[in-house]
C-alpha cells in the first residue's frame, strides 16, 4: 500500500483497488481450500438437509486401513510414476525441442506452432483424437501395428494403458513447456556462444556450459510446472481410459469419490493427503532447483 | 474534470458487475417478462428416455398454456453433483430420487454401512409424499412397494431394465442352425460352432471395464440359488467367495472373456450395440437398455435376447434378472409442486407411459402395456412376479473391504480387462479383502 499518502483517498484508494480481487481469492480459492480440511474430519454427503457429524480421523484412518492401504499406496505410487516420468520426459524432449527450433532452422516458427498446437486444444479433444488413434479395431495405430505382424487393444490393455496415457500428456503438453524454454533461450547473449566458440568449445560444450546454466530459472519454472501439474493431473486419464484399477491416480481417486458418490467428507480427507504429497515434491525440487542455479 | 482513463476503469468495473450480475441469473420458475410458468426437469443423460421425455414435455406444455418445461440433463458421475447442487440451490421441481433399485433399506446383517443417498434424502425430508395421488394406481403394486418408505410413496417408477441376458443375432443362429442355449454346455457348443465357422462368438465394450461385470451378474444368477442368501451369508461368514460356486463364477467368466472378439478390452461400449448390428458378433451380454440402440443401428436386424446359461441345469438359467431403473421425485423444495405433480399425472397416463416405456426400451411399471417384439418374446423369461433382482440390486458392499471384494465379483481384474488369469488365486485375493472389510468393521 501506500504508507506515505497524505491524503485519506491516498491511503485507502489503494485497498478499494485489491478490493474486488481479494474478495473473489478469499471467496472461490482460500475460503473453499480451509473449508475442505474441515469436511475432511466430517461425514458431510453434499446432499441437503442430511446431517454430518464430526469423526475426527476416520476418513484418513479408511484411507490407510488394513482392506485399502495396499491398494491406495499402489495408487500414490501410480501418481509418483506419472508425475516424475512426465516431468522428466517431457523437460528434456522441450529443452532439446527449443534448443533445435530456436536457431538458424528454416521455418522454425511454424514448426514451434505445430508443436504448441495440442496445448490450445483442450484435454477432451486431445482425449478424443488419442482414442481414435488408439481404437484397436480400424484406428491408424492398429493399422501400424499390423504391418508389423503385431496387434494390441492399446488403451484396453492393463499392461500398456499407463504408459500412452504418460505418451498423451506429454504430447498435450510439450507446447508450453518449450515456448518457455524457447523464451529462456531467445534472453541469452549471443557473445556468451561467441566467446565459447573462441574457446574451442563443441555444440555439446556450448550446451552444458552456456544453454543449460543460462536457462536455469526456466528449468525450475517448468519443473515446478511440470510436476505440479501432473500430480494435479485426472481429466487425460478420467478421457483415456475412465477410473480403472490399473490406470488410477490419486487425483481421479479424489474425483472420484467426491463426483460420483456422497462421501464428500472422504474426498475431502484423499484431496489432503494429494495436497501434502504436492506441497512436499513441490517444495523440495523447488529448494533443489533453486540451489542449483546459483551453483550453474 | 475526470480524465478519460479514469472514466473507461470505472465503466469497466460497472460492465463487469452487470455482466457477472447477470451471469448469476434470476430464478426462472415463475414469471419473467414473459409471464409464462417454468417446470424444471433434471434427469442424467440417456438419448431414449430423454427423447421420450422431450416428446411428454411437449405435450405438457401444449395441454397448459403459459407454462414452459426446462428439460436439462447431465452424464455420467455429474449427475449426482449436479443434482445434489441444484437440490441445495432448489432450482429443480421434478428429479430422479432413487437412481436405481428402489428403497433398499440395510438388512439386519449389514453392519457399519451408510444408507443409500435416496434413503438418506427421505430421512431428510428432501422429497414430496406422493401418496394420496392417483395416479400412482396405474403402477403394478409390485414395482411401488419396492420404492416405498415407511408405507408411503415418494417416487414414480420409470421401469426395469433387463441385466443378465446375452442379445443374439437371429440369422446368425439360423444359417449355422443353431438354438438359444439352455445350459452351459449348450453356450459352449454354440461358441465351438460359430468360430469354427469363422464368426466372432461375443463381443463386449470392455474400454469402459463396467460392461464386461454384465455376464459375471449372469453367472452369479444361475450359480446361486438365493443371491439374498449369498449376501447374507458373505456378511455371517457362512458363505466365501473361495466357495466351489463362486470359483466357478470366475472361472466361466474368464471363458466368455476368452471367446470375445480379439482386443474388445479397448472397444468403447457406446459402439457395441452398432457393431453388433452391423454383425461384427453373433452374441452380446449386455442389458435390455441397448434395445433402442440396436435397432436404431439396424431397423430390419431380427434379434432375441436369452437369460445367459451360467449353469449346467437348465432350471438354474432360466431367468433373467434385472434392476429397477431411475424413478422420479418433486424436491420438498420446489416452488412448483402442483405443477410438477400435474407433469407426473400426465406421464403415469397409461397410453402416455406406454410410448415413453417403448421408446425408452424399458421393462414396464405399468400392467397390460403393450411392448416391443424383443421385449415381447423376453416375458418368457421372467419370473411370475415380473421381476427378480440382479446381483448388483442384492449385495451390499462393506467399504472397509479390499478393493477385490467392494463388488464382487472382481471380473474387472480378470485378463484381458486387468491382469488376473488364475482364478482359483483371485478367489483367495477377493475372499481376503472381503474377510479384511469384515474384521475392521467398527
Amino acid at each position: 500500500m501506500n504508507p506515505f499518502a497524505t491524503s485519506r483517498v491516498g491511503r485507502v484508494g489503494p485497498w478499494l483497488g485489491i478490493a474486488p480481487g481479494l474478495l473473489l481469492f478469499l471467496t472461490f480459492a482460500l475460503i473453499p481450500a480451509v473449508a475442505v480440511v474441515g469436511m475432511s474430519f466430517t461425514d458431510i454427503s453434499g446432499m441437503p438437509n442430511v446431517p454430518w457429524t464430526w469423526v475426527g480421523l476416520d476418513n484418513y484412518r479408511r484411507f490407510f486401513s488394513a482392506g485399502s492401504v495396499a491398494a491406495n499406496l499402489d495408487v500414490v505410487n501410480r501418481t509418483l510414476i506419472f508425475a516424475l516420468s512426465v516431468t522428466i520426459i517431457l523437460n528434456v524432449l522441450a529443452l532439446l525441442l527449443a534448443v533445435l527450433l530456436s536457431g538458424r532452422l528454416r521455418g522454425a516458427a511454424l514448426y514451434r506452432s505445430i508443436v504448441f498446437m495440442p496445448v490450445v486444444l483442450g484435454v477432451t479433444i486431445v482425449g478424443l483424437i488419442w482414442s481414435l488413434v488408439f481404437n484397436p479395431t480400424g484406428g491408424p495405430a492398429a493399422s501400424l501395428w499390423s504391418s508389423f505382424g503385431s496387434s494390441s487393444s492399446f488403451l484396453g490393455d492393463p499392461k500398456l494403458a499407463f504408459t500412452l496415457i504418460i505418451f498423451v500428456q506429454i504430447w498435450a503438453a510439450i507446447g508450453t513447456t518449450m515456448m518457455i524454454y524457447h523464451a529462456g533461450l531467445m534472453a541469452i547473449p549471443s557473445d556468451l556462444y561467441e566467446a565459447a566458440r573462441v574457446d574451442g568449445a563443441n555444440a555439446w560444450h556450448k550446451l552444458r556450459h552456456v544453454t543449460i546454466p543460462m536457462v536455469a530459472p526456466a528449468i525450475t519454472a517448468n519443473m515446478v510446472i511440470s510436476i505440479v501439474g501432473s500430480l494435479q493431473t485426472y481429466q487425460i486419464i478420467y478421457v483415456l481410459t475412465g477410473d480403472r484399477p490399473t490406470t488410477s491416480v490419486l487425483a481421479l481417486k479424489v474425483f472420484s469419490i467426491g463426483f460420483g458418490t456422497s462421501e464428500q467428507g472422504y474426498a475431502a480427507a484423499v484431496s489432503m493427503i494429494q495436497f501434502v504429497l504436492v506441497a512436499v515434491i513441490a517444495l523440495v525440487l523447488l529448494s533443489y532447483l533453486r540451489r542449483r542455479e546459483t551453483q550453474l | 474534470m475526470r480524465s478519460p482513463r479514469v472514466v473507461a476503469v470505472w465503466g469497466a468495473i460497472a460492465a463487469a458487475t452487470a455482466l457477472t450480475a447477470g451471469a448469476c441469473g434470476a430464478d426462472e420458475s415463475s414469471g419473467g417478462d414473459s409471464g409464462e410458468t417454468v417446470l424444471r426437469i433434471f434427469v442424467h443423460a440417456n438419448p431414449p428416455t430423454d427423447s421420450a421425455f422431450e416428446k411428454i414435455n411437449a405435450l405438457f406444455e401444449e395441454q397448459n398454456p403459459g407454462v414452459r418445461v426446462e428439460f436439462t440433463t447431465a452424464a455420467g458421475v455429474d449427475f449426482f453433483t449436479v443434482r445434489n447442487t441444484r437440490l441445495m440451490a432448489e432450482d429443480v421441481d421434478i428429479t430422479e430420487g432413487s437412481t436405481s433399485g428402489g428403497t433398499r433399506l440395510l438388512p439386519d446383517w449389514v453392519e457399519g454401512q451408510q444408507e443409500s443417498d435416496w434413503v438418506k434424502g427421505l430421512q431428510a425430508g428432501n422429497w414430496v409424499d406422493l401418496s394420496d395421488e392417483e395416479f400412482l394406481g396405474n403402477f403394478s403394486p409390485e414395482i411401488m412397494e419396492a420404492y416405498e418408505y415407511e408405507d408411503k410413496s415418494y417416487a414414480v417408477p420409470t421401469g426395469t431394465s433387463l441385466v443378465t441376458g446375452v442379445f443374439y443375432n437371429k440369422a446368425v443362429f439360423a444359417e449355422h442352425g443353431l438354438e438359444v442355449p439352455r445350459t452351459w454346455a449348450d453356450f459352449l457348443t454354440v461358441i465351438e460352432v460359430l468360430e469354427g465357422a469363422g464368426v466372432p462368438a461375443l463381443i463386449m465394450g470392455g474400454k469402459d471395464a463396467w460392461p464386461a461385470g454384465i455376464p459375471m451378474y449372469g453367472l452369479v444368477q444361475s450359480q446361486f440359488d438365493d443371491t439374498e442368501e449369498l449376501d447374507r451369508g458373505l456378511w455371517e461368514g457362512d458363505a466365501a467367495l473361495t466357495d466351489a460356486e463362486a470359483v466357478t463364477v470366475m472361472e466361466r467368466l474368464q471363458t466368455i472373456f476368452d471367446h470375445t472378439l480379439e482386443h474388445w478390452e479397448g472397444i468403447d461400449y457406446a459402439t457395441v450395440p452398432a457393431r453388433f448390428a452391423a454383425g461384427e458378433a453373433a452374441m452380446l451380454p449386455d442389458g435390455s437398455w441397448s434395445i433402442p440402440a440396436i435397432q436404431e443401428a439396424a431397423p430390419d436386424l431380427e434379434f432375441g435376447y436369452f437369460p445367459l446359461p451360467g449353469g449346467d441345469d437348465a432350471e438354474d438359467n432360466q431367468y433373467i434378472a434385472g434392476k429397477l431403473e431411475f424413478s422420479l421425485s418433486i424436491p420438498s423444495s420446489s416452488e412448483q409442486q402442483d405443477l410438477a405433480r400435474e407433469w407426473l399425472a400426465l406421464y403415469s397416463d397409461p397410453e402416455v407411459y406406454e410410448d415413453f416405456v417403448v421408446e425408452a426400451g424399458f421393462g414396464p411399471a405399468q400392467p397390460d402395456v403393450e411392448l416391443g417384439p424383443v421385449l415381447q418374446e423376453v416375458q418368457q423369461y421372467l419370473p411370475d412376479g415380473g421381476f427378480t433382482p440382479s446381483w448388483d440390486q442384492v449385495f451390499h458392499g462393506n467399504q472397509y473391504a479390499g478393493p477385490l471384494a467392494v463388488s464382487p465379483f472382481a471380473f474387472d481384474n480378470v485378463a484381458p480387462i486387468g491382469t488376473e488369469s488364475d482364478m482359483p488365486a483371485l478367489a483367495e485375493k477377493m475372499q481376503a479383502d472381503w474377510q479384511v472389510g469384515l474384521d475392521s468393521l467398527p
